[in-house]
């Protein structure tokens, strides 16, 4: 299972990442607030991957990190008067502080019984976030005017999620494609031989859960950041879903494939919306169809029908 | 409190619990045997509920809405077991979670183009309306007949397993697939009966605990929360488990919202997280294997 | 030296004693073998062994250091290795990535984040798999090779770290005679140039009659007999539960 992109694929990210550069230059708001959603997303999906595709475990609890790394930002800058730029850095640490906690208790299991146990964590933190009406202000979200004026239009804060990003992505990269990255995936094959190499499977797995949080948690407080605002449906079971969603579309084999889920998903959602009311019956046909025709998402899609033009291709030049 | 007030928080309890066992038990069954972690099961709850609803504005008879409703839903749940997940019962998990999440959103959008997104209140039938005076305290007759029904399904459910041949079969499969169907047992067909009986068992919880709560949209989550939590705490593969787990968590539950109030929503959650870091295998569910 | 020694071990399963007062010594470099018919408690035995289990009573004592209870992946570190009665590999990994993890987790080096993996210790593994002879085959998915190539790769797996003592768990089940022969003949080589400790649970009685300097019969879960094989081959009460009374 090749990780990191070589070769041809350099080049589509080369390509891709020059157009993020340049697009305020041509692009309106709308286009630009697309932009900020669609990498803030994909940032959330990749740090779920690290979980799902890389050690197989499915969470639905990814949601908690993000909204609490939203409602982080929000209280630092509110409540405790830091300013944006410290508040940004700090939020995805004491997210991490979390993922440890929750990843430690989570771990213990497997399957299933993981995957519940973190949807019971995620729907704690949002009753949490929900109730604690003097914290957070509940449903009515958590609002502060304090984000410095520099990033509040759309073109400044496009480039500081496009940099922050771009970085954080690229750790991922780093890391997935490192000894360890190699470790939890060995977990992933065969759980038994990666204890039976040597592999500290339950510390290897929680740091891998406290580096997906800590990512998660700056998606959130990035995202937080722009709308000014933290609501409690940023945490919670259909949050999860969506991340999850996203990470299944684009396909969890490959490094870029939850990037190309969210940005799939992006799409749907600003087209989707508008036209129909129901859109989530539309979105849950769509990923019944993948699921069941599609599992390794788009870009195993991709790539299937490219190794068969190449084959089709060299058949021909042979012949 | 007084025990006047004690005594029907407790019957509230233990009927409210009874409800979710007759809800959740099919699940359990689903877990272990189908060996699927079925994420729309609130959801085929709440189509039962609504269900019921419009048999009973048609047909204006209680005990129809009930049957009818409780057949239909199991009929959808063949529809949906043989098309979408008999395909995927091989495969990763991660699969079989997506794929039944999605199904969530497909149903909520479904009741919402048919019923709009009004709430639908059923009355109950008049002979179980009002209350009995037992030792000067007067209990819903209501309850009553709501616990009496959940035992009557248990018992049967009990009989079924313990008794017949396919109760024999159902208690092989949760052993041991291949095996079973070695035996010249067609399991694609069993699995399908699994899952309708599960539907069925859904549909007509949520059918029987509509004259106490309202339907809406928001009902799927909430049965499937506290399905999962009530087939965790008595153990997943034994039904006597979910029993026992639902009337603890019913009763718990009921007297919860007497002292936390306002948190009361989290008990469901704290409960699961205690259990599964403690007993991940419930009161009297199978041992877990990897 | 005693390099393993298993002290009074038991385990039981709900009503049944698989393993009881089970004790015995195992000398550096001796190649010994476990036998016994099926449930006798042998694979329980490695299990315990190697941390897999926990035991009710009892102590394992490696290189004359308790190991008792520590879990699995310490122990293996510590230099004891073990082989699956259902092979055991990294099915997606590639042959060299399923040794490498080895190498790399045997070093304690799992812990890196920043440095690619991809050439790490190549070396090391170009060299074990020359040993089994994988070599040729290095860049292929362990799911793509043969069932006898699978069951190389897991040598290679648990030999690369050059522990002293690999317990191996039935090396030749569903082996056919030619595969068995070769397996043998490749077990005996690596030993004595690797200096390993091996024992084997087998149920092929040429191959343990072939290999082991030991054997150790097990039989309902305790130790039954302790000798050299013709010692074995001769003993009454083997036979008896062995082809029955």
């Amino acid at each position: 299972m090749r990780v990191l992109p070589s070769g041809g694929r350099m080049w589509v990210y080369v390509f891709v990442g020059l157009f993020l550069v340049f697009l305020p230059v041509f692009a309106g708001d709308a286009e630009i607030s697309f932009g900020i959603d669609f990498m803030i997303l994909a940032l959330a999906a990749m740090a779920l991957n690290i979980i799902v595709g890389q050690t197989g475990l499915t969470s639905f609890g990814h949601a908690a990190f993000y909204g609490v790394g939203a409602y982080s930002l929000i209280l630092l800058i509110s409540k405790v008067g830091i300013p944006f730029w410290l508040a940004i850095i700090i939020s995805p640490f004491i997210c991490a502080v979390l993922g440890a906690i929750i990843g430690r208790i989570c771990l213990q299991l497997v399957s299933f019984y993981f995957a519940l146990l973190t949807l019971a964590f995620a729907e704690l933190i949002y009753i949490i976030i929900h109730r604690w009406y003097s914290l957070t202000g509940g449903d009515r979200g958590l609002a502060t005017e304090r984000i410095p004026d520099i990033i509040s239009t759309p073109v400044p804060y496009y480039y500081l999620t496009l940099f922050l990003v771009t970085i954080s992505i690229i750790t991922i990269g780093f890391i997935l494609n490192s000894a360890f990255g190699q470790s939890i995936q060995s977990v992933r094959e065969n759980r038994l031989r990666a204890e039976f190499v040597g592999v500290n499977v339950k510390l290897n797995l929680l740091i891998a859960f406290v580096i997906s949080s800590f990512f998660t948690g700056l998606a959130g407080a990035l995202y937080a950041g722009n709308a000014h605002t933290a609501f409690p449906n940023y945490a919670g079971f259909m949050m999860s879903g969506q991340l999850l969603i996203c990470v299944l579309l684009g396909g969890m084999f490959y490094f870029e494939g939850p990037i190309v889920g969210a940005f799939v998903y992006v799409i749907l959602q600003t087209y989707l919306i508008p036209i129909t009311e129901y859109w989530p019956f539309v979105f849950g046909i769509l990923i019944v169809v993948i699921v069941l025709l599609m599992p390794g998402g788009i870009t195993s899609f991709i790539r299937s029908k490219f190794l068969l033009f190449h084959a089709k291709k060299e058949k021909i030049l042979n012949t | 409190m007084n025990i006047e007030m004690a005594l029907i928080t407790l019957l509230v309890g233990l009927a409210q619990g009874m409800l979710f066992f007759v809800i959740a038990a099919g699940l359990s069954w689903v877990f272990s045997i189908c060996n699927i972690l079925n994420l729309s099961h609130g959801s085929m709850a709440m189509i039962g509920a609504f269900l019921c609803w419009t048999i009973i504005s048609v047909a204006h008879s209680f005990w129809a809405g009930l049957i009818v409703s409780a057949l239909g839903c199991a009929c959808i749940g063949i529809f949906i077991e043989v098309i979408l997940l008999r395909p995927i019962y091989r495969r990763d998990h991660i699969y079989q979670f997506i794929l039944t999440f999605a199904l969530i959103y497909i149903i909520q959008d479904v009741i919402k183009m048919i019923y709009g997104a009004e709430q639908t209140m059923i009355m109950k039938p008049s002979f179980l309306m009002g209350s009995v005076d037992l030792g000067g305290v007067m209990f819903p007759t209501y309850y009553f007949f709501v616990i009496g029904v959940g035992l009557l399904i248990f018992v049967l459910i009990h009989w079924f397993v313990s008794r017949t041949k396919w109760g024999r079969v159902i208690r092989a499969l949760k052993v041991d697939r291949d095996m079973t169907s070695a035996f010249g047992v067609d399991v694609k067909l069993v699995l399908t009966g699994v899952f309708a009986f599960s539907c069925f068992l859904a549909a007509l919880g949520a059918a029987l605990i509509s004259p106490l709560m309202a339907g809406h949209i928001g009902m799927d989550m909430f049965f499937l929360m506290i399905a999962f939590i009530v087939i965790i705490i008595g153990g997943i593969g034994s039904i006597s488990g979910c029993l026992v787990g639902s009337l603890v968590y019913g009763v718990v539950n009921s007297f919860g919202i007497w002292f936390f109030g306002h948190w009361s929503i989290a008990i469901p959650y704290v409960l699961l997280v205690i259990v599964l870091m403690l007993r991940p295998c419930g009161l009297m569910g199978d041992p877990i294997t990897e | 030296m005693k390099i393993l020694e298993v002290e009074k071990l038991s385990k039981h399963f709900g009503g049944i004693q698989a393993v009881w007062d089970v004790s015995f010594k195992v000398e550096s470099g001796e190649i010994s073998a476990v036998i016994g018919p099926n449930g006798a408690g042998k694979s329980t035995l490695f299990n315990l062994i190697t941390g897999h289990l926990d035991c009710d009573a009892g102590s394992v004592i490696f290189r004359e250091r308790e190991i008792t209870g520590l879990p699995p992946h310490k122990i293996c570190r510590l230099g004891l290795g073990r082989s699956f009665q259902r092979t055991t590999v990294f099915d997606r990994f590639s042959v060299f990535q399923n040794v490498q993890s080895s190498v790399i987790a045997g070093k304690g080096k799992t812990i890196s984040f920043f440095v690619p993996v991809k050439k790490q210790f190549s070396e090391i593994v170009f060299s074990q798999l020359e040993d089994v002879e994988l070599a040729d085959k290095a860049d292929m998915l362990a799911a793509e090779l043969s069932y006898g190539e699978r069951r190389r790769l897991e040598l290679a797996i648990t030999l690369v770290n050059r522990p002293e003592c690999l317990l191996l768990d039935e090396p030749t089940a569903g082996m056919s005679i030619t595969e068995t022969e070769y397996i043998t003949m490749l077990l005996k080589k690596l030993a004595k140039s690797y200096s390993v400790s091996l024992m084997l649970v087998e149920h092929d009685l040429n191959v343990v009659f072939n290999i082991a300097e030991k054997i150790r019969v097990m039989y309902q879960g305790r130790l039954l007999r302790e000798g050299t094989p013709d010692e074995i081959r001769e003993d009454e009460e083997v036979k008896r539960i062995y082809i029955g009374n």
